[in-house]
């Protein structure tokens, strides 16, 4: 237990966005601190703004920390070179609510995506993938259930045909960590379970590590071995999906219904 | 007196008294002096073309035409392959024209480039738009010599003004959410572009690039006033030498090739997008 690897590593971590006009800033992350081992599966719940997406793009270099210290997978992602971030985000995959595919793309072509960190620029830039890249993508393709569409345009697919694309884009990374980004918020609930039990799997039998955003907290309960709520930019709570007792989320979901109540009444 | 109309009407307050907007007097004034200047617009503008009614006669134009007919055919063949020529014109022009647009059109997007570059980049494009295709043919016949190939080149430079522009905003139209998908998989800027760029701008590039050929063939047809290549040669020819018969059948050549251009590029538009 004590030898697993950290594989993100966050200290006194702030975001916060560049002003606007007319608005003052309040930053998106406040005072961030948590280690992430591997094979964990975490859920970051709290409601839309409580900065759960800007927490997950954190991770990757698409919003830069405006303070404290933040180390992914080894690479100081603060203070890094670009060639760093891009072996950083092959290694972390990222699953978007919107799915991010490449409409007039066929399925196959969007999972081959998954490989672009690996091969360089003009063979990235022709198309020129490696034959078991493409066997790859294919049989990741297969393995989610989608044997017959994978030569489709995404155009032509359904919401949890295309969420299966961006999970099998993400695979084909071979990523140590999966990121995902309220993956189930625009599918009905079997295709989210589907989605969820698919993470699941891949936490268990490949020992993958997970962050998924989920603002159902009976969701986050049912697949999470530990549970993080972020409110207003703060953690709030951080620890098993047991130590969330009702009295606790009880208390979060007043508070939600509170700041809901104060904001509109401003 | 349909009963939609009637209805909401029937619930509305009877009391409500209507109040007409007000108009203030200088209102009126900005009226006025809007359809003054109109007015002497028009009245400078006249004198200046010298409208002579007198000259508008019904009887010389329907003598005119008269003499176009019946058109030579005699003339078909030597009129048809500088029909040809001009068609050639069009497809390298807009070829040519499409590829140099490339890169302008990228460097003329906000969401690619930084501002100070777009600024640049647009202004040229509009100063390439702003001057005539014909200016740019007589200039390339000094630098190039006489020929088509002198109206290719000005056709290319030309295309490049108008379709630099619309590349541009194609591309600043694209729905930015695939670019990060494909970022995220770390991959560098240059395949983003490849992959999440160029699929969602291609359609309309190609869309834009055939509705810049039918505008070129269509004005590449004069280009052979200046000796720039084409069928804009006999234009002048005939009407100089007032073969009217002859001319005919060049009109009637180029109305035939224009619509059957036309007709074939906006069907495979529509098939594109």
């Amino acid at each position: 237990m004590t030898s697993k690897k950290k594989l993100i590593k966050a200290e006194q971590l702030e975001i916060v966005y560049p002003k606007r006009k007319g608005s003052e800033t309040t930053p998106a992350l406040q005072d961030i601190s948590l280690t992430v081992e591997e094979e964990e599966f975490i859920a970051v719940i709290g409601k839309s703004g409580a900065g759960k997406t800007t927490f997950l793009r954190s991770l990757t270099g698409f919003v830069r920390p405006s303070a404290g210290k933040l180390v992914v997978n080894d690479i100081d992602v603060m203070r890094t070179s670009k060639k760093k971030i891009y072996e950083l985000r092959r290694n972390v995959a990222t699953i978007y609510q919107s799915f991010n595919l490449v409409e007039r793309m066929t399925a196959l072509d969007n999972a081959l995506c998954g490989r672009l960190g690996y091969i360089g620029n003009i063979r990235g830039l022709l198309g020129l993938f490696p034959k078991k890249d493409k066997e790859f993508a294919y049989r990741t393709l297969v393995d989610l259930g989608l044997e017959d569409r994978v030569h489709y345009r995404v155009d032509q697919l359904s919401g949890g045909e295309r969420q299966r694309v961006a999970i099998a884009r993400a695979l084909v990374q071979q990523p140590q960590i999966v990121l995902a980004d309220e993956p189930a918020a625009s599918l009905d609930i079997s295709l989210t379970k589907f989605v969820l039990n698919t993470l699941k799997d891949l936490n268990k039998q490949n020992g993958l590590t997970v962050l998924v955003n989920l603002h159902d907290i009976e969701l986050a309960k049912m697949y999470a071995t530990r549970i993080i709520a972020l409110q207003r930019g703060r953690i709030v709570f951080d620890g098993e999906p047991e130590k969330l007792t009702e009295d606790l989320l009880e208390v979060i979901y007043n508070e939600y219904e509170h700041g809901e109540a104060s904001k509109s009444n401003e | 007196m349909s009963m939609s109309t009637e209805k909401p009407l029937n619930q509305t307050n009877k009391n409500t008294i209507y109040i007409p907007p007000k108009r203030s007097f200088s209102h009126y004034v900005k009226l006025l002096l809007i359809v003054g200047v109109v007015f002497l617009l028009h009245y400078w503008s006249v004198r200046g073309i010298e409208v002579n009614p007198d000259r508008i006669s019904f009887e010389r134009t329907l003598d005119f035409l008269s003499r176009t007919f019946p058109p030579n055919w005699e003339v078909t063949q030597t009129v048809m392959g500088a029909a040809l020529e001009t068609l050639q014109i069009a497809i390298i022009g807009t070829t040519g024209g499409a590829i140099l647009s490339i890169p302008f059109g990228f460097l003329a997007a906000s969401n690619i480039v930084h501002p100070t570059v777009r600024v640049c980049v647009r202004t040229l494009l509009n100063t390439i738009r702003s001057i005539p295709l014909i200016l740019y043919a007589l200039f390339f016949v000094v630098a190039v010599g006489l020929g088509p190939l002198a109206g290719t080149l000005a056709t290319v430079i030309y295309s490049v003004g108008m379709l630099g522009k619309f590349y541009s905003e194609a591309i600043e139209a694209i729905d930015p959410k695939p670019v990060e998908g494909i970022l995220s998989t770390g991959a560098s800027k240059l395949k983003a572009l490849r992959y999440g760029i160029i699929p969602q701008v291609l359609p309309h590039f190609i869309a834009y690039t055939f509705y810049r050929f039918e505008l070129n063939f269509r004005e590449a047809t004069i280009l052979g006033l200046v000796g720039a290549g084409g069928i804009g040669f006999y234009i002048t020819l005939y009407m100089r030498s007032f073969e009217y018969t002859r001319l005919a059948t060049v009109t009637f050549i180029i109305l035939v090739m224009v619509v059957v251009i036309d007709m074939l590029s906006s069907y495979l538009r529509k098939k594109i997008t």
